[in-house]
């Protein structure tokens, strides 16, 4: 009696915590509905999220619009709308039409001329539209509850429209503003999916905001085509927020509205939070309203404010740029004309080092300031200095500032800028040629994308048509149009050859529905040459290689023809653009399609037979194919042997009459920083005898004068390096003659552990170092070190240190019983030192 | 009588009346005609910029600056932005073949140019130019100082050795920028020969800062308290001097133990004390609460003093400037801990710093 009893205790009581425990998901209270999610979102955004107790069950809820409404129950997951990214293509559930499940032929350019043409009317049309701005509130704030349902509406409804689905029936669509619209809403519902949007309309203006949004056309179509449109859900929820905030009225203001979407799209993209991008609307658009920005603000498109409304580190506080009170600061104690922000880094003493000493990268550096500056980052920083960092970010923040197009941008070693004065990018406090953009569309951080991009969106309304097109295509590929879809992306790459995700797009396509289509893939690869690489040439060529030979490639059993159209794509540049850029990627990925050693040589051979020829890209072919030979496996160290030699007699082939000496030389002088940097020993002394030889008017007659140590000069076979970044390599073979007794010049720059180092032919016992600067008389406030390694890793000290003698540095090994391989020379601090015109070891190789 | 109390008004109302400064309608002009005078040059954004169109119409159209100005040459000089070929043709016009002269932060402005093209000084900053009653007194600040300078300049140049730079250092504590062409190779001897005078053209901080890097505590005292003995430099300078050694002592390194907070509270105080109201001061402040005080330098509503140079609110109203003026010597409270640091036993003794004036 006692056990049941203990049993039927224990089975109510289990009843009872199991039913505390389902109580909330069975009867979920009002105030739990409120945590709202987003779905798909990496950082979902998270409201008013209260623990329940349960004490206002009695409580009458207030259903007013600021409420949330309750998350409506999931549709059958047959009918949700996945969210399409990039690089997929989600095909919708509906039935496989037979006469469009093929690959259409590949087109010679004669058959693009009707679609062509139609495309430019397009473009006519939409630049007269766009004045007009086609409204269509079909669907209403309630509506937008259920996406899926709106969409398979618009997409029976397109489909049906597009009839036969031929060339001329899809752009006469096209042309129809509602059509547009149609699939402008068709467009967003993919790309966010239709989670999402049920998920946008759950807030409080959610379904006010789509409504509204989705019924203009001219908003939608700059929403959805004026650059990347990445975390399109969360976009729309920052949208729906700064509507909530501002209200229907206010977001009709154009400026006001591209304000608020374009700084929504960054703020999502960016992944950056919400209450930085409701920080920095307000700071945009109470500005403008205000009269505070530049006036070319009010005529910038889009794609342009993004670069402006998502310029980086938006959160208030000491040493950002980007918070809402520094952007104030900038804006009214540096305003200027636009012209002149290019430079303005100026108002800045350049400074490695405050008053008081401290480093400008140690916290110290502005700590005490940071209350009298208000903690404004640009404030401090004229007060106080700074360096390249602090001085590109001045300039560029007081421009972003304005309202005006601006970038930070990586150099190596290096911070500089990029500023657009009018429609043209310059670089500001820039000293190299590699830059890293710090604000990119494309995730291509270098200079030619950010021309690319400038050119792109410049020709708006052609740009406008295609990116239709491509939605077009997109659309028709979820509803397994196959034959179509192709054609709709053929005509969109063809009409705005220079759209760099369309082309992406395209070739992700052909290589999902057509890989071993070589007619096709060699139609693409046309259609890059012919269009982005008559100007855009890095994008050019990395498209080709990244996208196009992967997959061309295997399908060309010729090589020599293969080899031919790789040399072919140099041959078509003029220059090197807009910009110099690395060609070695691209090398690389052509060089990686060869599976043999003789396929390889034959391939370098060619392209050192065309390139060698071309004074711009002569040095950087030479660079890299030294990079290459270093990286190569060492096997039995033939293939090196090979390459090298190859690359020797190409450099020995250079010309040498006066009118191409200099060509040669600057050609030569990029070979042998990029031996240098590889440690290469041999083929540093082969370049530069060869340029002794070639060039001797470039060397000095007569070296200085030394007093040297016993021993022999075991430096003089072996190769120098410094730590300096150098920007101009057009005289780097003079780094060889610094080991020489003639001498020569390079820069000497010793940052904390950085100087110069030698590698020597073999380990030596060392008995003094020599080094001979430019400088007369040297300070002597700071000494140099001088560090000895085997290996040239692990490094040890000799003493003493460098005695200075006017411009000269002696080091005095003897009885010190420093012997290595490798040489440094090292000095404390963070100064620019005088260039070194030589640099003498002393010493007896070792005999093993 | 009537006539004489008529005589009275007249003469009343003609010394109210401001005297009219000249105008000058191009920059060649004015630098011809302004002879010993100050140029005043309203710069302003012509074709980009709604705030100088504001500041326009209430400092030009409403007349409120060149009649003031007396005897200055007024020069109105719009700045177009992307130019049309008329508006390049308008400024070809206004400047010849001069250009403006660099310097200038900030637009609209009221820049001080002196004869040979120098700037001299301007009044640039938001708040300031706001209105045209503030903007109007920073000027005749400006304005004063100007002639006040001018005069020692002159003085100099008719004076001989130590006399020459004694006029010459009087002129260059005025808060008004020298001309560059004024210390010729004459009077740069003068200043040299004249003992410590020199010093304040010679002086790079930076240089402090090195000489000090090598010394042990004792030496490095020595060597400050000897700079501030010599005298000649400005209570700037004398702040940067302070800075270093405090810096010194503070990071210690290479061997040498950072100094206690006492010994820093009674550096950075001394420093602060040198002039509380520059950015130096300033900075001594804020070292006092975050190197002594052991605090934070916290985001708190900041004194009124500083509001007014600068102070922008979390959603992007700014009153700000670049203010040099702002923090008084009030004390910024220390955020986590107000209790003043424990004396550090590891410190160097009070040996090495013989001769401190603690």
């Amino acid at each position: 009696m006692t056990v049941r009893l203990i049993k039927l205790l224990t089975a109510s009581f289990l009843f009872f915590c199991l039913g505390i425990a389902l109580f909330p998901s069975l009867f979920p209270t009002k105030v739990e509905k409120k945590v709202t999610k987003v779905q798909n979102v990496d950082t979902p955004i998270v409201r008013d999220t209260k623990v329940d107790d349960w004490s206002h069950d009695d409580e009458i809820v207030d259903d007013d619009d600021s409420a949330w409404e309750e998350e409506p129950e999931d549709t059958t997951p047959e009918r949700r709308i996945g969210r399409q990214d990039d690089e997929t293509f989600d095909e919708d559930d509906v039935p496989l039409d037979a006469r469009q499940n093929v690959v259409p032929e590949a087109r010679v350019q004669a058959q693009f001329t009707s679609a062509l043409g139609e495309m430019r009317r397009l473009t006519d049309k939409l630049e007269k539209q766009e004045a007009e701005n086609f409204t269509n509130d079909e669907f209403k704030a309630d509506d937008w509850a259920d996406p899926e349902k709106i969409y398979f509406t618009l997409a029976d409804r397109i489909i049906s429209k597009l009839g036969k689905l031929d060339d001329a029936t899809i752009l006469k669509f096209m042309q129809e503003p509602g059509n547009r619209l149609d699939l402008a809403r068709v467009t967003l519902i993919r790309k966010a999916g239709s989670q999402a949007i049920r998920s946008v309309t759950t807030r409080p203006k959610g379904k006010e905001l789509m409504a509204y949004l989705c019924s203009d056309l001219n908003w939608m179509t700059n929403m959805l085509h004026s650059g990347p449109t990445k975390n399109m859900e969360q976009a729309l929820c920052y949208l729906e927020t700064l509507y909530g905030k501002v209200g229907a009225e206010e977001l009709k203001v154009p400026v006001t509205r591209r304000i608020a979407t374009t700084t929504a799209m960054e703020f999502a993209r960016e992944g950056w939070s919400e209450n930085d991008m409701i920080n920095r609307f307000n700071y945009y658009n109470n500005s403008w309203k205000e009269g505070k920005l530049n006036s070319y603000f009010d005529q910038l498109q889009y794609w342009e404010t993004r670069f402006v409304t998502g310029c980086k580190q938006p959160s208030d506080g000491a040493g950002n740029w980007g918070s809402p009170r520094n952007l104030a600061w900038h804006r009214d104690n540096v305003r200027l004309p636009m012209e002149q922000y290019l430079g303005a880094e100026g108002q800045l003493a350049y400074r490695l080092r405050n008053v008081a000493g401290d480093s400008v990268f140690s916290a110290e550096y502005l700590a005490p300031i940071w209350k009298y500056v208000n903690f404004t980052t640009g404030w401090a920083y004229r007060e106080i200095g700074g360096v390249c960092g602090a001085l590109s970010h001045y300039a560029t923040f007081s421009a972003l500032a304005a309202g005006l197009p601006a970038a930070t941008m990586g150099e190596p070693g290096h911070c500089a800028y990029a500023m657009r004065i009018g429609n043209t990018w310059h670089r500001g406090n820039s000293i190299y040629w590699q830059h890293s953009l710090h604000k990119t569309f494309w995730g291509e951080p270098e200079w030619g994308y950010l021309h690319l991009t400038q050119r792109l969106y410049e020709e708006r309304f052609k740009t406008c048509a295609a990116d239709q097109l491509v939605a077009m295509a997109d659309f028709l590929t979820a509803r397994r149009k196959m034959k179509a879809a192709f054609s709709c992306y053929e005509i969109a790459v063809k009409a705005q050859p220079n759209n760099w995700p369309a082309l992406k797009r395209y070739a992700a396509y052909l290589k999902l529905k057509a890989p071993n289509d070589l007619e096709k893939w060699m139609t693409l690869h046309d259609t890059v040459m012919d269009g982005m690489g008559k100007e855009h040439y890095h994008a050019a060529a990395t498209m080709q290689a990244r996208y196009v030979y992967p997959n061309l490639a295997p399908l060309i059993k010729d090589r020599a023809k293969l080899n031919k159209m790789y040399s072919g794509l140099f041959n078509h540049f003029k220059d090197w653009g807009a910009n110099r850029w690395d060609i070695a990627p691209i090398l690389d990925a052509q060089i990686s399609t060869c599976a043999t050693d003789s396929e390889k040589k034959a391939y370098l051979r060619e392209v050192l037979r065309v390139l060698m020829r071309r004074p711009d890209y002569s040095g950087a072919v030479l660079t890299w194919g030294l990079g290459y030979i270093s990286r190569l496996p060492e096997g039995d160290g033939k293939i090196q042997e090979e390459f090298t030699n190859m690359l020797v007699q190409a450099m020995s082939r250079t010309g040498a009459s006066s009118k191409q000496l200099d060509e040669t030389w600057a050609t030569l002088g990029e070979a042998i920083h990029a031996a240098a940097k590889n440690k290469e020993r041999r083929t540093f002394q082969a370049i530069g005898k060869l340029a002794y030889r070639k060039c001797k008017k470039k060397f000095n007659k007569k070296g200085p004068r030394i007093k040297g140590f016993p021993g022999r000069v075991v430096s003089a076979t072996g190769w120098i390096d410094t730590a300096t970044t150098i920007g101009d390599m057009s005289n780097c073979c003079l780094h060889w003659g610094v080991l020489q007794r003639y001498g020569g010049n390079m820069p000497g720059k010793f940052e904390g552990k950085a100087g110069l180092t030698v590698g020597m032919e073999k380990k030596s016992d060392l008995t003094g170092v020599v080094c001979i600067t430019h400088e007369k008389a040297l300070k002597k406030d700071r000494p140099f070190y001088l560090e000895v390694s085997d290996d040239g890793q692990n490094w040890y000290r000799v003493r003493p240190n460098g005695e200075i003698k006017g411009g000269e540095i002696r080091f005095n090994l003897k009885g010190s019983g420093a012997a290595g391989k490798f040489v440094r020379m090292l000095r404390e601090g963070d100064k620019y030192e005088p260039g070194i015109a030589g640099f003498y070891v002393y010493g007896r190789p070792q005999k093993n | 009588m009537i006539k004489n109390i008529f005589k009275m008004l007249a003469l009343g109302v003609l010394m109210a009346v401001p005297s009219f400064a000249a105008v000058a309608r191009t920059y060649p002009d004015a630098l011809a005609k302004t002879g010993k005078n100050p140029i005043v040059i309203f710069i302003y954004g012509a074709n980009y910029d709604k705030v100088s169109e504001k500041t326009y119409e209430a400092f030009i159209k409403k007349n409120k600056i060149a009649p003031y100005v007396r005897q200055c040459t007024f020069l109105e000089m719009p700045l177009y932005q992307m130019p049309s070929d008329r508006e390049k043709k308008d400024m070809e016009k206004r400047l010849g073949n001069k250009r403006l002269p660099g310097g200038i932060r900030c637009y609209p402005c009221l820049a001080v140019v002196d004869a040979k093209g120098n700037l001299r000084g301007a009044v640039q900053t938001p708040e300031e130019m706001k209105d045209p009653e503030v903007a109007l007194a920073s000027l005749k600040t400006l304005v004063a100082n100007f002639y006040a300078q001018e005069k020692l300049i002159e003085k100099a140049r008719k004076a001989k050795g130590e006399k020459k730079a004694e006029f010459l250092l009087a002129a260059s504590d005025i808060d008004l920028q020298m001309p560059s062409d004024v210390i010729g190779k004459e009077e740069r001897k003068s200043l040299e020969d004249a003992s410590a005078l020199g010093n304040r053209v010679e002086f790079d901080p930076l240089t402090v800062v090195e000489a000090l890097q090598t010394k042990d505590y004792s030496s490095a005292n020595s060597y400050v308290r000897n700079l501030m003995a010599q005298g000649g430099y400005s209570k700037l300078q004398r702040q940067m001097i302070m800075a270093a050694y405090a810096g010194h002592l503070r990071r210690g390194g290479e061997g040498r133990t950072p100094a206690s907070k006492e010994r820093l509270r009674a550096l950075y105080t001394e420093m602060r004390n040198i002039d509380p109201n520059s950015t130096y001061g300033a900075y001594a402040e804020g070292a006092l609460v975050i190197w002594v005080e052991g605090g934070k330098l916290t985001d708190d509503p900041i004194p009124t003093e500083i509001n007014r140079v600068g102070n922008t609110s979390d959603d992007g109203n700014s009153s700000g400037s670049s203010g040099n003026t702002a923090m008084g010597s009030t004390t910024i409270p220390a955020a986590d801990d107000d209790t003043p640091g424990a004396v550090d036993d590891d410190a160097p003794s009070d040996a090495d710093f013989e001769g401190d004036d603690f």
